[in-house]
Formats: structure tokens, sequence, C-alpha cells
């Protein structure tokens, strides 16, 4: 496979599927460029993580507990695209069923020649 | 095939002369095959490296009709409806529209050669794909049903065998159709399919079908092999896949399954899922998967609108 940068953060969050998961852990077993990359994501992650909470400096303070009127605006914007997204979102497609796409597959090669259906059409997944 | 025909046709009468369709070309074979009548039960096989599967099958065919049994159970086969049992219902699935049929001109017929299967007088017939032995036919001279049908791969092993074991010509049996079905669904096509291409190393989309899911079946054909490539939104990959063998096309990662009739592959690109379904020989397979929508990862962002949108 080519190297999984893309997905070498997801790989830390922990939000590949089972079979990503998979391909991208044995790929890491083969390649120590991105066995490096991963590795260097990791550390990045745990300094961040490390680093001491800063106090603000003192005349900051104010200003950040009065945000200017258009950081409420962008705000509201923010959450009613938000809130569209989740209430317009498509719904999740089903998954596959290999019996029907076997069924719609055999149902189409059956009307015509072709080296399946001249010898029998057997369906199933 | 048609630059062969008038040495083949030779040929055959030389060889065969009592042979039925000794003059026909291979378009010619494959459509009398379909309109024979005949009982017979077999054997059907497929390899592809490591992987392989089989199966036995039963199929009786009159006036029309196909009575089928395999792996997927029974089903019946009138025109272009599809008939499936599962308990004491029938459901129906039926293509309501569909191209014309066109063979490719990259097969023509190549050497024929009189025998004998099952005890009766056949006619071994090789398929050339250019210069290369794509498949191997045993037809039976009286009914022109294949007895035996062998697929060859890109390095000339036998990718899928078939062969009836047990054959009577033109069956006495009547088949019927149920009365009434519990669903009966139909195929249009003409569905828009933006991302799949018009043709792949040789099949052209004949027909693309609207799914439920908002999926869509894309039909590909060169007349003598045929696929399905099914389309819909991420996360719709079957189970099955999860286990399946990894092979690389270009580097690149798919999941496949090997079953007595048909090959399966799954992948993904950043935004929608895949499924190919067909019999076409693993070499076109690589070359079809080169020229589909390739797999790739989400990125970033991409990972952050689908979780918010789907």
């Amino acid at each position: 496979m080519t190297h999984p940068i893309d997905i070498l953060s997801a790989l830390l969050d922990d939000e590949l599927s089972p079979e990503e998961h998979s391909t991208v852990t044995s790929h890491l077993e083969g390649c120590a460029a991105c066995s490096a990359d991963l590795a260097g994501l990791a550390r990045v992650r745990s300094w961040v993580r490390a680093l001491p909470e800063q106090e603000p400096p003192v005349p900051l303070v104010p200003a950040l507990r009065r945000p200017p009127r258009w950081i409420w605006a962008a705000a509201s914007a923010a959450a009613a695209v938000l809130a569209i997204g989740l209430v317009v979102s498509p719904a999740r497609p089903e998954v596959f069923d290999l019996d029907t796409l076997a069924g719609q597959h055999t149902a189409r090669v059956v009307v015509a020649p072709g080296i399946s259906s001249i010898r029998g059409p057997v369906g199933g997944p | 095939m048609i630059r062969y025909s008038i040495p083949l046709a030779l040929a055959g009468l030389i060889l065969l002369p009592t042979a039925t369709y000794a003059d026909e070309g291979l378009a010619d074979v494959l459509e009398s095959a379909m309109d024979a009548d005949f009982h017979g039960s077999g054997v059907v096989m497929c390899r592809w490296g490591q992987d392989s599967a089989a199966t036995t099958y039963e199929v009786t065919r009159s006036d029309g009709m196909s009575m089928v049994s395999g792996p997927a159970g029974d089903f019946i086969l009138s025109g272009s409806l599809i008939a499936t049992q599962s308990g004491a219902d029938w459901y129906a699935l039926e293509v309501g529209e569909w191209s014309a049929w066109n063979l490719s001109e990259r097969y023509s017929l190549g050497d024929r050669v009189a025998t004998t299967r099952l005890g009766r007088p056949a006619t071994e017939v090789i398929v050339m794909e250019g210069e290369r032995k794509r498949a191997r036919l045993v037809i039976d001279d009286e009914s022109t049903v294949p007895l035996l049908t062998e697929v060859f791969d890109g390095n000339g092993d036998v990718f899928r065998f078939a062969a009836l074991v047990e054959f009577i010509a033109a069956p006495v049996t009547e088949l019927e159709m149920p009365e009434g079905f519990m669903e009966h669904e139909m195929l249009m096509s003409d569905v828009p399919s933006p991302r799949l291409p018009g043709a792949a190393f040789g099949y052209s989309r004949t027909d693309t079908y609207a799914m439920g899911g908002n999926g869509t079946q894309a039909f590909y054909t060169d007349g003598l092999f045929s696929f399905s490539v099914f389309e819909a939104g991420l996360g719709t990959r079957p189970a099955e896949f999860d286990s399946a063998t990894r092979f690389e096309v270009d580097g690149v990662a798919y999941s496949r399954i090997v079953t007595p009739s048909n090959v399966w592959v799954a992948w993904s690109t950043p935004d929608r899922s895949y499924v190919l379904v067909g019999d076409l020989p693993p070499d076109h397979i690589e070359e079809v998967l080169r020229r589909l929508p390739k797999p790739g990862f989400r990125g970033v962002i991409m990972r952050l609108l689908f979780r918010l949108f789907g």
C-alpha cells in the first residue's frame, strides 16, 4: 500500500475501522518512515498535553470575559450550521447485503448471452 | 471476429462436417447456448491465487424458462424476471430496461475439435482473446448446450471450471412461474453515476440501476464476461470483507472474496464504498480496477465533515 500518512493521526485517535487499523499496523511493521512519522506525531501530542497551564496576563482577562459582538455572531452562525448539518445530514446508507447484490447482478446477467448465462447462471455470494 | 469467419468456417467444414454451428461465429455459439432446452447437474469452481471455491448446481431449461438450484437456493428465470423463494413466499426481481448485447471484437473463435462428452458427440471450441487462449468450451452437438466451460487467467491457468456431470437434452419437465409474488422489484436504467467511467478495459457500462439507500449498480460487459460495480456512501461495505484476502493493484489495496461463480472485490474511496462482482478473470479485474475510482483514506477535514454530515 502507499504510505498511510493521512490516517496516522486517525490511528492515534482510534478512529479507524478494524480493517483500516489492521492495514496500517501491518504497514507500520515494515515501514520505518511511517513508524517514525507515527512516533513523531505521538511525541508532539504528548508534548502538547504535558505543557503547563499558563495564567493569562491580567489585562487580558477582562477583555476575554467580554468578547466582542462579532464573536457572538460567528458562534451563532457556526451553531446554526452545525444544527442544520445534524438535522439534514443524510442517513447513513445501509450496509450492502451480498445476497441482494448477487441477486441484482444475476438478474442482469441472465438477460443476455455470456459465459455465466450459458453455463448455468449460478448465483449466490 | 469477422476477419476469421471464412477460414474458421472452412476449418469447421473440414473438421466437423456434421456440427450444426460449424460455420457460425462466437456470438452465434453464445446465443444458441442460451436457447436450448435441457436438464443437467454440474459442478462449478473458481480459483484465484490461494483462494478457491466450488459448488454443485442443477439447472432445467424449458420453453424459455429456467430453474436453477445453487448455493443461493432455488430460483426461476423467465425472460428478464428472476423469482426467488423464501419460505412459502416468492419474491421477484425484474430488469425493466437493458441495453442490447454486443460481443467485443477482441474475442474470436480458435480451434474446433470434434470430441465426445458424457457419451455424446460434442465439439471443443477455443475462445481466443487476441493471441491468448481465454476459454475452452465443450458444446453438445445436438443441443448446443455447453457441457464444459473453462476460463483461463492471464497466465494461462484455469480460473474457472464448470462442467455438467449429468445431462438430458430437451427435457419433458414443464416449468411454471409462481402465481404471485410477495414483492416485485423492477430495475430501471439510466441513473446518473458520474464517478464511474463509461468504459473500462474493453468493458462498456451498458446500464446503471438505482438501489435502495442511494446506491447504484453499474453493469459492465464485453459480451463474454460481465461485472457490476455497486456504489454507495461510506460505511456500506459488507462485514464479510473484514476477513477477506487482500491484494494490491499498483500498490493500492483491495479485498477480494472468491465464490464458485463470481469474484467479489471491495474498496473505499475517501467518500464512497464500492463492491465489484463478476465472472471476469483476474487479469481483467486488475485492469478494470485501474480505471475505476481508486481506494483512499479520509484526510482530517474529510473525517471532520464525515463525522458531522455523514
